[in-house]
């Protein structure tokens, strides 16, 4: 039995649908991402579990406990905001203190509890400042101490880095893992950074224009793309309209050029449309012609990013790639203009759904 | 969430009657002039008088050179201590808040006083004398919103880089100063000069004091010595006041090139 | 030598400003507060001051802070409970337009015809007092109410204090963040006290300065009371006026220290609405 089951939830704002029959199940102590883009939803999500929006259908369980049609104050969930949303008038120690005060602590037993969450988030001496007074780092740690204080049952992260600079976005990202593993706390983590997702969670629920896209631990995301969506989402990924011209051995042409894909494709017909995801960096660069699954290619243009370089090539006259090129390899990087022989292993290639939805999560 | 909705329409409701039963009040008892029936005579009588035609534009003319004269003084200020001094910036934002502190009577006051017939500056002696004190007077009196407005419009479009940049092609500082930086907050000195036309069109302390024919003396004369006009003057007045305001709520929404 | 080009601009720009003020606001207040100090002859002297101490100039000074305070504190509470109601996305768009510019339009209509709508209405022979008395048998004047009162006057006083109270107010209700309200619910905290534990302490700097505000908005005003009642109500302002007129001229230097009164009692507000906002916008920024 899950700690955590969301079942068919919908959301409806007048005739526009933000959320599409969104199902998942938890366990106690998992982190989970929503990722997507603005607008896929996965706010609503969040919302819908705190509480603060009205499911349109389906439920919402937490430990064995139906609390769909629980106000947001009796759900004993901790949130942390985008914009940390720390009470102003109150200082650090006030902010921690808030929720146990109305739940009507004992004052001994509160102020206990304040110091072991200062000192959980690392900032015992800030604990009489005010909120204006710290850094937004600072703040957004204040927040989850906050949330985390009232020992809630879940989790809700809102984007709670993404108002953040880059360097301590990291370094609160790695503080943020460490804690809930430490409170052993089931997380729903809400998100648009990949990077963010891939660091942080057990599983990613990538989601767009309301539907769940795909489900999967970080690495099957990003490995095993199911969708257009998730393939060029997480991560860069070329993505390859292809027609069977085998569907016993699985060779498909990519427009006049054949290639193996290494994939039985029983129920296809010969002439049938597939896509095909292959990642930039699965492709490399051949000083010869000859083995499987080499194709000429003209190079476009050359990008150098330092640990990488980046190359647009076209093949066949109008189908373009991406290719990245690593260590050695981009040593010598070929002029724009140039003619090579790209080449990748046939089980690089991701053969992809056509947009499926209903997806069962878990 | 039901009960969240129904106190906001209690406060609401009560609001708008408090607000607009004088209103009613005093419609009512400008149309009963003629007797047993409704009629307009009263604004008829009000719009026929030649005091009233004089007074309301005396006032017009008073409060455009208000506007005149104020952003003439405080656009030049404002942009210098932007630009050049920001440490007289708290200084000229004090001197502009002022007149809120000060009351009217007090101010006018002093000037009787400081440039009154025995004075080394006898402005009152005059007519034209009178009138220009009249009209820096409400220049003091409408300081604070005029600066206000200015000083959005100001925070609002990155005075420096446009100031470089028109400098950058050859602008001389008069230029940039009615080329660039008026243009650029000219809805916001608008909303001030509709603010400031406001208070200035109906104001009675001062044009009491200094003796001038303007319109608040004269519907407070007129309110002292008629039963019906008074009544049809507030009406007009409260359109005069409600028309400046959507003026200003048309040209604030409204940003340049947008 | 040529002068540096930002420091002409400056002098330039701030000079003509400067030289207005002084001679228009800074001496002529200097003038009488200096006045105040002085006797006919212009020798130093304490006796305009304890001319403030008659039992009248007394009663006026009673008189018109009742009446400020009462139709600040007032219209204080009223104008925040508007802003309150109109705060967030719960009341139409076009309802919330039309009553923030109802608050500016009335906000600014205060004096001379302020006055008539209220006589019309509220007078012996208004419409709501006579309505009262034909449909409910309810007479307001014989249960001790009159306009040209203490009671009469905050209550036409109000009328351009709640507005204002709306918009001074409105940028701080509309500072407090719907995240706020949606933290304290999941901590576990109902309405009431978040309402109590966080908008209370938030906004109540806020709230008394703008109070205070009202307070000196009231406090100077002139032309609403002179023609509701004409020189029958004993308010400072009113008493200043008819000193200023030469309707009362026993005593010259009686005025001085009038508004030597006035600029104080304006003033000691003023600065602790200042005070308020600094610490206010402190803590919010």
């Amino acid at each position: 039995m899950s700690f955590l089951t969301l079942q068919g939830l919908r959301k409806s704002f007048g005739a526009s649908v933000a959320v599409q029959d969104f199902s998942l199940e938890a366990e106690r102590g998992e982190f989970i991402s929503l990722l997507g883009p603005s607008g896929c939803g996965k706010t609503t999500v969040l919302r819908m579990i705190a509480g603060f929006e009205a499911p349109s259908a389906g439920r919402v369980v937490i430990d064995g406990e139906d609390v769909t049609h629980l106000p947001s104050r009796a759900r004993r969930i901790g949130m942390v905001f985008q914009s940390y949303a720390l009470f102003p008038n109150l200082t650090v120690e006030g902010n921690i203190a808030f929720g146990l005060k109305v739940a009507g602590m004992a004052k001994d037993a509160i102020a206990e509890r304040v110091k072991e969450m200062l000192a959980l988030i690392g900032l015992p001496q800030l604990a009489g400042r005010f909120p204006s007074e710290l850094s937004g780092g600072q703040q957004q740690r204040v927040a989850l101490a906050r949330a985390v204080a009232i020992r809630p049952r879940i989790l809700l992260l809102d984007e709670p880095l993404s108002a953040l600079d880059a360097k301590i976005r990291v370094s609160l990202r790695e503080d943020l893992r460490a804690i809930q593993r430490e409170l052993g706390i089931t997380a729903i983590f809400v998100t648009h950074d990949q990077e963010e997702a891939l660091a942080l969670s057990h599983r990613v629920v990538v989601m767009s224009e309301g539907w769940v896209e795909q489900v999967g631990t970080p690495a099957e995301v990003y490995r095993t793309p199911r969708t257009p969506f998730v393939a060029t989402f997480v991560g860069t990924a070329n993505v390859l309209p292809c027609r069977i011209v085998d569907a016993v051995s699985g060779r498909v042409a990519l427009g006049s050029v054949e290639i193996d894909a290494a994939h039985a494709l029983p129920e296809r017909k010969v002439g049938d449309t597939v896509v095909l995801a292959l990642r930039p960096e699965a492709i490399s660069i051949l000083p010869f012609d000859g083995a499987t699954n080499s194709i000429a290619a003209v190079v476009r243009d050359v990008t150098f990013l330092g640990p990488v370089a980046r190359l647009r090539l076209v093949i066949d006259g109008d189908v373009a790639v991406t290719v990245d090129l690593h260590g050695e390899a981009a040593r010598a990087l070929p002029d724009a203009g140039a003619r090579v022989v790209l080449w990748f292993r046939p089980e690089s290639l991701q053969f992809l759904d056509r947009r499926e939805h209903n997806l069962e999560a878990g | 969430m039901k009960a969240g909705k129904l106190w906001r329409r209690i406060v609401l409701a009560v609001m708008a009657l408090y607000v607009l039963v004088p209103l009613v009040g005093v419609a009512e008892f400008a149309l009963r002039m003629r007797r047993g029936v409704y009629s307009f005579d009263a604004f008829v009588e009000v719009f026929g008088d030649d005091r009233f035609q004089e007074t309301f534009l005396y006032s017009c003319g008073m409060a455009l050179v208000t506007v005149v004269i104020g952003v003439v003084l405080i656009v030049p200020a404002a942009y210098a201590v932007r630009l050049h001094a920001p440490r007289l910036r708290s200084f000229v934002e004090f001197v502009t808040l002022l007149p809120l502190v000060v009351p009217a009577i007090v101010i006018v006051f002093g000037y009787l006083r400081l440039y009154g017939s025995d004075s080394f500056l006898p402005l009152t002696d005059t007519d034209t004398g009178a009138d220009a004190l009249l009209a820096f007077g409400y220049v003091t009196l409408s300081l604070p919103y005029i600066y206000r407005s200015v000083d959005a419009g100001l925070t609002s479009m990155d005075v420096r880089t446009l100031t470089e940049a028109a400098e950058s092609l050859g602008a001389r500082p008069l230029t940039v100063m009615l080329r660039v930086v008026l243009p650029n907050i000219r809805t916001s000195v608008l909303s001030g000069a509709f603010l400031t036309a406001a208070i200035v069109l109906g104001e009675f302390t001062f044009a009491s004091l200094l003796d001038r024919p303007a319109f608040g003396p004269y519907m407070q004369l007129l309110g002292a010595n008629r039963a019906y006009e008074p009544a049809a003057l507030s009406l007009v007045a409260f359109a005069l006041t409600w028309g400046l305001m959507a003026l200003i709520g048309a040209f604030g929404g409204r940003r340049p090139g947008s | 030598m040529r002068l540096p080009r930002a420091f002409v601009q400056t002098v330039f720009g701030v000079g003509p400003f400067a030289l207005f003020a002084v001679l228009f606001l800074v001496l002529p207040t200097s003038n009488l507060l200096v006045g105040a100090f002085q006797d006919g002859e212009g020798n130093f002297t304490f006796a305009n001051l304890a001319g403030l101490m008659t039992p009248s100039v007394v009663t006026a000074f009673r008189v018109s802070i009742t009446i400020s305070l009462a139709s600040a504190v007032l219209g204080a509470a009223a104008g925040l409970a508007v802003a309150l109601a109109l705060r967030g996305d719960a009341v139409p768009r076009p309802i919330r337009q039309a009553v923030l510019t109802l608050c500016g339009v009335t906000s600014n209509f205060a004096g001379v015809p302020l006055a008539f709508a209220f006589l019309a209405t509220v007078g012996r022979a208004g419409l709501l007092t006579a309505l009262l008395v034909r449909y409910f048998g309810i007479n307001i004047y014989d249960g001790g109410f009159n306009l040209l009162s203490v009671v009469g006057l905050t209550f036409t006083y109000l009328y351009f204090q709640m507005p204002l109270m709306v918009l001074v107010i409105m940028p701080a209700v509309e500072g407090l963040k719907r995240d706020w309200s949606e933290a304290a619910a999941m901590l576990g905290a109902s309405p009431a006290q978040f309402t109590l534990r966080i908008v209370a302490p938030i906004l109540a700097p806020n709230v008394v300065g703008a109070t205070l505000l009202l307070f000196a908005n009231a406090f100077g005003a002139v032309a609403t009371a002179y023609a509701l009642t004409g020189s029958s109500i004993n308010l400072v302002t009113i008493l200043l006026f008819a000193q200023i007129r030469g309707d009362v001229l026993h005593d010259p230097g009686l005025g001085f220290a009038l508004a030597l009164g006035m600029v104080v009692v304006t003033g000691v507000c003023n600065i602790l609405y200042l005070r308020l906002r600094a610490f206010s916008d402190r803590r919010l920024r």
